[in-house]
């Protein structure tokens, strides 16, 4: 701590040391020589709900522990309010955590679950039973008190383990692939429900998912960490919007990237010359974003292309098409005429909406 | 078409349990049925020795000691072994298998070698002693350990610690450490969580290892007769000087089903409890729960824990390996230390055969006599264990696998000695008359084993899931082929385990064989008890000699068993 405090801290480490929730100041953590989380700087606002988007192996439960204070960071500092907490313990710091697979307790009913909290509190039986009630009901379990949790299906295990994070009012509540182990449709439906109890109950909290839709849909800001470092931050519409780098848009599945070389006039790709304002990066890489195709003509950048695979989404549908000896996806409306598989296929872009540069 | 190959599967599992049933009937409930009988009638008057053993003060005096001592026993090796089993489980550290290896050794030494062991520790003679002697130059041995209660106390915390590390600590390692950080994010301190979350947890494990380390104080022998003396005794000590001593069978027979009752009694209370304790638990491998031991006082504190846990249970078998190299020539005077020289002569002295006395038998024969018992015992136990696994691990619920799996345990918890006196009241007449059979002995042995070998073969049995089967019938292999390629290298090793435990077993066992082996033919353990009774260096010498070997080739069964046990096979 005292060589961090000596070292000038960069503007985004001053930000999240005057957050006026969660901070996190350059932590750092490393198993056995392999570093797992490499100066992780972020801020989780009061009343925000903030997703850490990370492929598995980025270090997202390592940070979990660290913030819920399971286990102490190399380097870096952990702050509530603009102060540091590194040295409370992990019961005294008044966050929860809920974790991947619930861990509820097998020796205790749904009931005693959820007042665990609240008796390490010492509330009295009155307001235990209450709130235990309360948050039982938040997540529509009313009447489920009685119940031994292992005759529970996943749903209901989850929705436990949400109501037992949530009982002891915690300050913070982390969520650790919150849906992680459940089935497509449930997840969809539950995904909802948990945005409502959160929302209703102004909860700050700090999720971690591998998930982009979980997070697109859970929160309000989401951080991308890859290999213990934070590669972009901010509003998910923005982040999906403008990736700030080629490992981002790739973690966002957009993996239309092209390798270019500057020229006069734009950046010569292996689809031709793309019409862009000069870039400063020595060798950019060109995101073709999947939704930019357009098969009616209208945009004024046309390529070539074969049409490889189509794949039937509903409303919409993938194609893979190879053009320039590249394989490309796009998502078009199922409403366009398309021809068959092997066919050569004219699809032309707006320049503008289409490319972005990445660094 | 329906009821006829259910009519089949049923003649199976009655096939396959036809003879451990047999066996149990005849050597287990039969003579345990003549002992009830010979306690309820003497004389005319039913009951009498019932009486007796009720409300006689000797016997009253007896049977509180033997509770006291067991109660005791149990609190101190749960106190020595919880925070043991805490270590091993949770923590990863250098040396942690060795030493996990090495505290497993005791629970297979056979009695005998303990009470010798402490007494080449401990004894007047023993290392503790002569250093003491040697340092404050005194004339006499100041620690009067053993024929005491604490001398019990040590010898079977030395035995039964390894029972707490292995039940205990498995579980403890296969739980999942996150029930306690989920605790700690709700608030929970250390101590609350220990309280509330960890030790409810392992509750029907802890219940599971007091139960069985109080069963094996309450009902220990060999122990008893060595360490305690002649002034301390408890009911297995009270029924074999009652049979061999003073010939009263009747009163015997009452205290053995005195004895049974309770044991029964522990074991009932035991399910009981177990079913309302235990609960699904998911477990997890334990390299996912194990940690790194980090700081200073933590390792301190570690290392204190190992070292008292290598005290208890090492020290002992050092002492009695280096001590039975050593001899010791009288002191020429009081003040005079006695001087100790190595020596192999103990050793030597096992093969010559001194033909002073007519009821001399030489150690060597003893040797032999236990090695071909235990081979004996190897052989049957094997076959009646093998087909009873069988039928537990791919029938668990027919009608008969459900009947048979409490009784096969039942010899586990009825008393050495109180089987040995079954055998001698029933199997000396006909239709069975074994009394001059060399088989008697493997035969009780086979009892004693039993239990371990069908424990030890079930779960390897059924950790051969039916899909690898079902894989290998698809590539082509016909049924023959399946169990020679698939059933029998995966069960092999399990069962070598199986075969190590009845070994080891059989080559220990002292409380039934006393009653039942001929003096003519004896076994090392009646060796060793008989070289402890007598007086004089040179016996001494060789009680410990043979108790060295004894251990050795124990302990050697021991290492065998903890190598071979397919990792986590049995656990899960």
């Amino acid at each position: 701590m005292a060589a961090d405090s000596v070292r000038d801290l960069s503007t985004a480490e001053l930000d999240a040391a005057a957050c006026d929730g969660l901070g996190l100041v350059g932590i750092r953590k490393a198993y056995a020589g392999k570093v797992a989380l490499d100066g992780v700087t972020f801020c989780v606002p009061r009343h925000a709900i903030v997703a850490v988007l990370g492929p598995s192996g980025s270090g997202k439960s390592t940070l979990l522990s660290i913030i819920a204070g399971l286990e102490a960071p190399d380097g870096g500092s952990v702050l509530w309010e603009g102060r540091p907490i590194d040295s409370l313990p992990p019961h005294r710091r008044g966050f929860g955590l809920m974790f991947q697979d619930y861990v509820l307790f097998p020796h205790l009913n749904v009931e005693r679950n959820v007042a665990f909290g609240l008796q390490m509190q010492a509330l009295d039986e009155a307001q235990t039973s209450a709130r235990v009630r309360e948050c039982l009901a938040q997540v529509g379990l009313t009447g489920f008190e009685g119940r031994e949790v292992q005759t529970l299906s996943g749903g209901e295990q989850q929705r436990v383990a949400l109501a037992r994070a949530l009982a002891p009012w915690p300050r913070l509540l982390m969520l650790d692939e919150p849906l992680g182990a459940l089935d497509r449709a449930l997840r969809e439906r539950l995904l909802g429900e948990m945005r409502q109890v959160l929302r209703a109950a102004r909860q700050t909290a700090l999720v971690v998912t591998h998930d982009q839709e979980q997070a697109f849909g859970l929160a309000d800001r989401i951080a991308i960490l890859d290999s213990g470092r934070m590669l972009q931050q901010g509003e998910p519409q923005q982040v999906y919007r403008h990736p700030a780098s080629a490992a981002v848009a790739r973690f966002l599945g957009l993996t239309n990237l092209l390798a270019g070389t500057p020229e006069a006039g734009g950046i010569r790709t292996a689809l031709g010359l793309v019409p862009m304002a000069a870039s400063s990066v020595q060798r950019p890489t060109v995101l073709l974003r999947p939704e930019a195709a357009r098969l009616d003509g209208s945009g004024t950048f046309t390529i070539d292309a074969i049409l490889r695979q189509r794949t039937f989404r509903g409303p919409t549908c993938i194609l893979e098409v190879e053009a320039g000896g590249l394989r490309l996806t796009f998502e078009v409306p199922s409403a366009a005429a398309l021809p068959a598989e092997g066919a050569p296929l004219k699809i032309s872009f707006d320049p503008q909406a289409a490319f972005q540069v990445l660094p | 078409m329906r009821d006829r190959t259910r009519l089949v599967s049923a003649l199976r599992t009655a096939g396959l349990w036809a003879a451990p049933a047999a066996f149990l009937a005849l050597f287990y409930a039969r003579p345990l049925a003549e002992v009830l009988r010979l306690s309820l009638a003497r004389g005319g008057s039913l009951a009498a020795p019932f009486a007796e053993a009720l409300t006689s003060p000797v016997q009253r005096e007896i049977f509180g000691f033997t509770l006291l001592q067991a109660s005791l026993s149990t609190l101190l090796t749960l106190a020595v072994g919880l925070p043991g089993a805490y270590l091993l489980a949770r923590f990863e550290f250098r040396g942690r298998t060795l030493i996990q290896a090495l505290t497993a050794v005791p629970f297979v030494m056979p009695t005998l070698v303990v009470g010798a062991a402490f007494h080449a520790l401990l004894g007047p003679r023993g290392w503790a002693n002569l250093a003491l002697m040697g340092l404050f130059h005194l004339s006499e041995p100041p620690l009067q350990v053993i024929h005491t209660l604490g001398a019990i106390l040590l010898a079977h915390v030395f035995y039964n610690t390894s029972i707490v590390l292995r039940l205990v600590g498995d579980f403890w390692s296969h739980l999942d450490p996150r029930l306690e950080a989920a605790a700690r994010t709700l608030g929970a301190d250390r101590r609350q969580v220990l309280l509330r979350v960890t030790l409810p947890l392992l509750l029907p494990a802890i219940a599971a290892a007091a139960l069985l380390v109080f069963l094996f104080d309450f009902t220990s022998f060999g122990v008893i007769l060595v360490l305690g003396g002649p002034r301390l005794s408890t009911l297995e000590v009270e029924i074999y000087n009652q049979t061999v001593g003073l010939f009263n069978l009747p009163l015997a027979a009452a205290l053995s089903i005195l004895q049974l009752g309770c044991t029964l009694l522990l074991t009932v209370i035991y399910t009981r409890l177990s079913g309302r304790l235990s609960r699904p638990i998911s477990l997890r491998p334990r390299h996912q729960t194990a940690q790194r031991l980090r700081g200073l006082r933590r390792r301190l504190a570690a290392s204190a824990l190992v070292g008292l846990l290598l005290l208890l249970m090492i020290t002992p078998l050092l002492a009695l390996a280096v001590r039975s190299f050593v001899r010791l020539d009288a002191a020429a005077g009081p003040s005079v230390q006695p001087r100790e020289a190595l020596t192999l002569e103990a050793y030597r002295e096992l093969w010559v055969n001194r033909q002073g006395s007519a009821f001399y038998v030489p150690p060597t024969t003893a040797m032999g006599v236990s090695l071909a018992y235990a081979a004996a015992t190897v052989c049957l136990s094997l076959a009646l264990g093998l087909p009873a696994a069988w039928a537990l691990a791919y029938r668990p619920d027919s009608g008969a696998s459900r009947l048979f799996d409490p009784l096969l345990l039942l010899p586990l918890g009825t008393s050495a000695v109180t089987l040995g006196l079954g055998f001698i009241v029933t199997l000396n007449r006909p239709p069975l008359d074994l009394r001059a059979s060399p088989l008697l002995v493997p035969l009780a042995h086979t009892l004693v084993a039993l239990p371990f070998v069908v424990r030890s073969l079930t779960p390897a049995l059924r950790s051969i899931r039916p899909r690898l089967r079902q894989a290998a019938a698809v590539l082509g292999a016909d049924p023959l082929r399946v169990v020679t390629r698939i059933d029998l290298p995966l069960v092999g090793r399990a069962l070598l385990v199986a075969a190590a435990f009845a070994f080891t077993i059989s080559l220990g066992e002292f409380g039934a064989t006393a009653l039942v082996a001929r003096p003519d033919h004896p076994t090392v353990p009646m060796m060793i008890y008989r070289f402890l009774s007598l007086p004089g260096a040179l016996n001494y010498g060789q009680a410990l000699a043979l108790s060295t070997l004894l251990m050795l080739a124990c302990a050697a069964g021991m290492l065998g068993i903890e190598r071979l046990r397919i990792a986590d096979v049995g656990e899960f």
